[in-house]
């Protein structure tokens, strides 16, 4: 009986059979070549990270039928910084000493150094930094992170809007990611359209 | 002065390593142990030298039974002339060679 492979590897021929959906026809013979190279790699880990810089190649040159995705997502993500910078707008008043809120004034600032980071990362996005898109998201994140474990120490600071909206934050990571992934079942089609 | 051409150094590398044993078809992912750079800029590199014409590819038939095909690459001769004029330009004593290269 053969030994199923493990979840490194699994993701990794996950990663190689997406690649060749992704690939435009010009890509077509490239694709091939990457995907057998993936496959003739003995360790797992240095498979995971070869098919990931093959991928890496065919997003970079199949921008053409990923376009729209792409600024999809931006616009996505520049919403969220938006609906971020509003928290900053409405809730910094509310931060005074003549107000009732617990709500501490380091919250609001972080919020809006957070939706800079996403303004910042739907533009690596828009370019193609894909390394500047995931700092920007792991910085937000990390931001948010930080906050969110910070109000749960203090739950006198609670508020109901407030965690839920941070707790938006991994929502919407989640929903960036899956759209990043799900691009490549989508991008061939648009592409024979084309 | 003769203008040194704008290859990358990551390029450069390539072709060197291609030139060093010109007989020998490599597989990608040989050329990524070798020379130390991800699958991620190895492969624009080879994309880029096969679409000028200095690199030639073949399928070579697979090692063992079930698996597919693997790629192989090799320096053309319009390849094997451009790594003897970098080579000649890194030893030029004229052209002074960039910080941290090899003489």
């Amino acid at each position: 009986m053969t030994k199923a492979p493990p979840f490194i590897r699994k993701f990794a021929n996950h990663l190689t059979l997406s690649l060749l959906d992704a690939a435009g026809e010009d890509q077509r013979e490239w694709a091939l070549a990457m995907a057998a190279e993936i496959d003739a790699i003995d360790s797992h880990w240095h498979a995971l990270s070869f098919a990931l810089g093959c991928w890496q190649v065919i997003w970079r040159m199949d921008g053409r039928p990923a376009r729209w995705a792409r600024f999809g997502l931006a616009t996505l993500i520049c919403s969220w910084a938006g609906a971020k910078a509003y928290l900053v707008w409405i809730t910094v008043p509310m931060a005074g000493p003549s107000t009732n809120t617990d709500l501490p004034n380091w919250i609001p600032l972080w919020a809006g150094v957070a939706g800079v980071s996403y303004v910042l990362t739907g533009l690596c996005l828009l370019r193609r930094r894909f390394s500047g898109v995931a700092t920007g998201l792991c910085f937000a994140l990390m931001l948010n992170a930080v906050a969110y474990l910070c109000i749960l120490r203090d739950t006198a600071i609670a508020s109901p809007w407030l965690l839920a909206l941070i707790g938006e934050d991994y929502v919407i990571w989640t929903m960036i990611l899956g759209g990043l992934a799900g691009i490549s079942a989508i991008a061939p089609r648009r592409g024979a359209q084309q | 002065m003769p203008r040194r051409s704008n290859i990358s150094p990551q390029t450069r590398k390539v072709i060197a390593r291609l030139f060093e044993d010109p007989g020998i078809w490599w597989h990608g992912y040989d050329l990524c142990r070798v020379l130390e750079l991800k699958s991620g800029t190895l492969y624009p590199i080879l994309m880029r030298l096969k679409k000028q014409g200095m690199l030639e590819a073949a399928w070579q038939d697979p090692s063992k039974p079930g698996r597919p095909p693997r790629q192989v690459y090799q320096l053309s001769a319009e390849g094997r002339t451009l790594a003897a004029a970098q080579k000649a330009e890194m030893t030029d004593p004229i052209i002074p060679t960039p910080e941290g290269s090899p003489t």
